[in-house]
């Protein structure tokens, strides 16, 4: 998305709230006009627009306190927290989606702000760590007094800091943690733009066994609820055909070396291997098994259709597939290449994932914040459950409602094909 | 637990072989510099990371010649054992402050070389050029790398050369630096200098191990936490004041942790990792090792 359609955006949504503003002092304006006659029919149009405003803003009333007060907003200012690894094994993506994100508040802020107030993102480097983004969180929510949490990268820091969320009830706008956790309405305050990890190795192994039709199947695992959820989507996606995992493989962050488990791959004589790992880890695995002699197919989570991970592992992953929550960069469509221009333009540097990950992450807030009827903590969440089809470019339609907290459903497939990632199977509603 | 091959067995026994170099490796920088000095180097796996860290970037930015670049990342960590040494640890001890505060000296080493890397370099994780893990030969199918094979070699060579230089003159000197130092003086052996050629001999050696391990597994400001976590092990285990248990210990532990995986996954293995330790450290404390038979410095 360009800087001149945010700013448009920011112009229709700009003159929406004048209009509204508008109908709700129509009272007076109407007063003066039945001086000059026709007192009778403008009495009662008047006081139907009245009654109308009213019972609309009755309407919002009732589920958003357009009068209180919530912390982190000033007359000038409206200040969101992040709580994100910026440093540790899994610094990359949350920099990159810090960068994406603040690419995007830079060019509200630049436009004149929410109601002209500017946004400002105060970061917390929670390592990875559970236990660092549990005092991240809590010190970006008491120290700073944010008004909301915005973005994140992470799974496992983030679940930890579920149960400290609700009991604030902070409104926390897409995080990439994709846990069936997240998304879910034991968890309200929390909305989600990215399909889990169950969703996505469902799709992505269900593509696998109906399009390419492999030998014999295995499966890498990381441990934990990350690991649970994919397997969880590959049994799904098995569940009914001849297809099962002849061996499943754990794995762990600290490992020095992988040969283990790559021999025990080999072993199984699986011609696909489903790894989920981190990142990193992953592309680990594949060059160990590559030195044994063992070359299988691989398919990960989507996180490795990353550049940054192509760059340093695509010349050993050729052939990868991967689930995708966001539109690959090198996609032609034309929001997806506006975005690539428009962040080169803004920031000198070809943008990465991680960096349309925030990106994204910051358009579904800034959405909110501006339909958002008044700038408390729940008229923000109400603004979020009226977000309906809300189109970043990046990713599918965001919808919300009010007994929904996941606002994508869609995955795509792609493949690493000589360095470049390649969309070879559409965004589809997972089923 | 899964079906053992034969070749299988022989995969997981060269690998761990091979790891198990690296440990020792990375363990003997830490044991000569704990034997001559009395301090607990942290810091040793991120001397290793910078080296890598920053021969990477000069290679990717075609700015010299590769093996240049490598030379440059060693005596870039050997120069900061040296400053280490010279800048902090010499000035604890002149004030007689050493004990107990070398860990946090060093560990704040470990933490600045981190920040350094990661706000100068970068944190997105890097391929490194292989160092002959792409040259790969076997038998049956049993696959070895140029790498694995040259690190053993070179690791079995290089201890071999240091137990003989622990009987050579400068090696009695710093024997004789690490047991007795106003002692040694009084022979005129210059403790002083002993000391930064030590830390010096440390750093370069973190900064082979930083870069072979980065040549298998690929660089970032983090990679070389888990192999420093088991150096440590193998040297708490063998004792930080010898050389040979701990350096055998640190073969052992590679192939122990290899066989666990391979046999209970994984996540058994780092348990009965921890299990180990225990029962060595507890159980075994004093009868596990005979110290007189050592070669001590």
């Amino acid at each position: 998305m360009s800087r001149s359609s945010l700013m448009k955006r920011a112009v229709v949504i700009g003159s929406v709230a004048v209009l509204l503003t508008a109908c709700a002092t129509q009272s007076d304006s109407e007063d003066a006009s039945s001086a000059s006659g026709s007192a009778e029919t403008t009495a009662e149009e008047t006081t139907e627009d009245s009654q109308d405003a009213a019972e609309s803003e009755g309407e919002v009333a009732e589920v958003c306190d357009v009068n209180g007060n919530s912390q982190g907003v000033t007359d000038d200012t409206i200040v969101l927290g992040s709580f994100t690894p910026l440093t540790g094994p899994v610094a990359d993506p949350g920099n990159g989606a810090v960068a994406g994100m603040q690419v995007v508040f830079d060019e509200i802020n630049a436009a004149g702000g929410i109601d002209g107030r500017t946004i400002e993102l105060i970061t917390a480097d929670d390592q990875y760590d559970p236990a660092e983004a549990q005092a991240a969180a809590r010190r970006l929510n008491e120290q700073d007094g944010v008004f909301a949490f915005t973005g994140g990268v992470g799974t496992p820091n983030f679940v930890a800091v579920l149960p400290y969320i609700q009991s604030e009830a902070i409104p926390a706008i897409g995080p990439y943690a994709p846990s069936n956790q997240v998304g879910v309405m034991d968890n309200p305050n929390v909305y989600m733009i990215w399909p889990n990890f169950v969703d996505e190795f469902q799709v992505s192994t269900r593509y696998l066994i109906e399009e390419i039709q492999p030998e014999k199947l295995a499966m890498i695992q990381m441990q934990g609820d990350v690991g649970d959820d994919a397997l969880q989507g590959v049994e799904n996606a098995l569940e009914g055909s001849d297809y099962e995992l002849d061996v499943i493989v754990p794995v762990e962050a600290t490992t020095t070396d992988y040969s283990p488990m790559v021999q025990e791959l080999k072993d199984s004589g699986a011609d696909w291997v489903i790894s989920i790992n981190q990142p990193t880890g992953t592309g680990q695995v594949i060059q160990a098994a590559k030195k044994i002699g063992y070359e299988p197919n691989w398919l990960t989570q989507s996180d490795m259709t990353d550049g940054g991970w192509v760059g340093a592992f695509g010349a050993d992953a050729d052939g990868l597939i991967a689930a995708t929550k966001a539109a690959p960069l090198s996609s032609e469509d034309p929001l997806v290449q506006e975005f690539v221009t428009n962040y080169k333009d803004t920031t000198g540097e070809d943008p990465t994932l991680w960096n349309a990950v925030g990106y994204a992450q910051a358009l579904v807030t800034v959405e909110a914040l501006q339909n958002a009827p008044a700038l408390t903590r729940d008229c923000l969440e109400y603004s979020l459950q009226n977000m309906a089809g809300f189109e970043t470019g990046l990713i599918p339609p965001v919808t919300f409602s009010a007994d929904s907290r996941q606002g994508t459903s869609a995955v795509g497939v792609a493949e690493i094909q000589d360095g470049t990632v390649i969309q070879v199977a559409p965004f589809a509603p997972v089923s | 637990m899964p079906d053992i091959s034969l070749d299988g067995a022989i995969q997981v026994t060269l690998a761990g072989l091979s790891t198990g170099s690296v440990y020792a490796l990375l363990l003997l920088g830490i044991l000569i510099i704990f034997r001559v000095s009395r301090a607990v180097n942290f810091a040793q796996g991120q001397m290793g990371m910078i080296a890598a860290y920053v021969a990477y970037a000069i290679i990717a930015a075609s700015l010299l010649p590769i093996w240049l670049a490598l030379v440059l990342g060693i005596a870039l960590a050997a120069t900061i054992g040296l400053l280490t040494d010279r800048v902090l640890i010499e000035r604890l001890a002149k004030r007689g402050a050493l004990s107990g505060q070398d860990l946090v000296v060093t560990l704040g080493v470990m933490l600045l070389l981190t920040a350094l890397a990661e706000t100068f370099l970068g944190t997105q994780t890097k391929s490194f050029i292989p160092l002959g893990n792409d040259v790969q030969f076997g038998f049956r199918s049993v696959v070895v790398n140029l790498n694995q094979v040259v690190v053993l070699v070179a690791t079995l060579v290089l201890l071999g050369a240091f137990a003989i230089f622990l009987r050579t003159k400068p090696g009695v000197a710093m024997r004789a630096s690490a047991m007795n130092p106003d002692l040694a003086r009084t022979f005129g052996v210059n403790v002083t200098r002993v000391k930064a050629i030590t830390w010096t001999v440390s750093g370069a050696l973190a900064g082979i191990v930083g870069i072979i391990i980065g040549s298998r597994l690929s660089v970032d400001p983090y990679y070389m936490t888990a192999f420093l976590i088991s150096a440590f092990i193998a040297g708490i285990i063998g004792g930080l004041d010898r050389f040979v248990a701990p350096i055998l210990i640190a073969f052992a532990l590679a192939l122990y942790q290899n066989w666990s995986a391979f046999i209970f996954g994984s996540t058994a293995g780092t348990a009965s990792l921890f299990i180990l330790v225990i029962v060595l450290l507890a159980i075994l404390p004093k009868k596990f090792l005979d110290e007189k038979r050592e070669a001590r410095a």
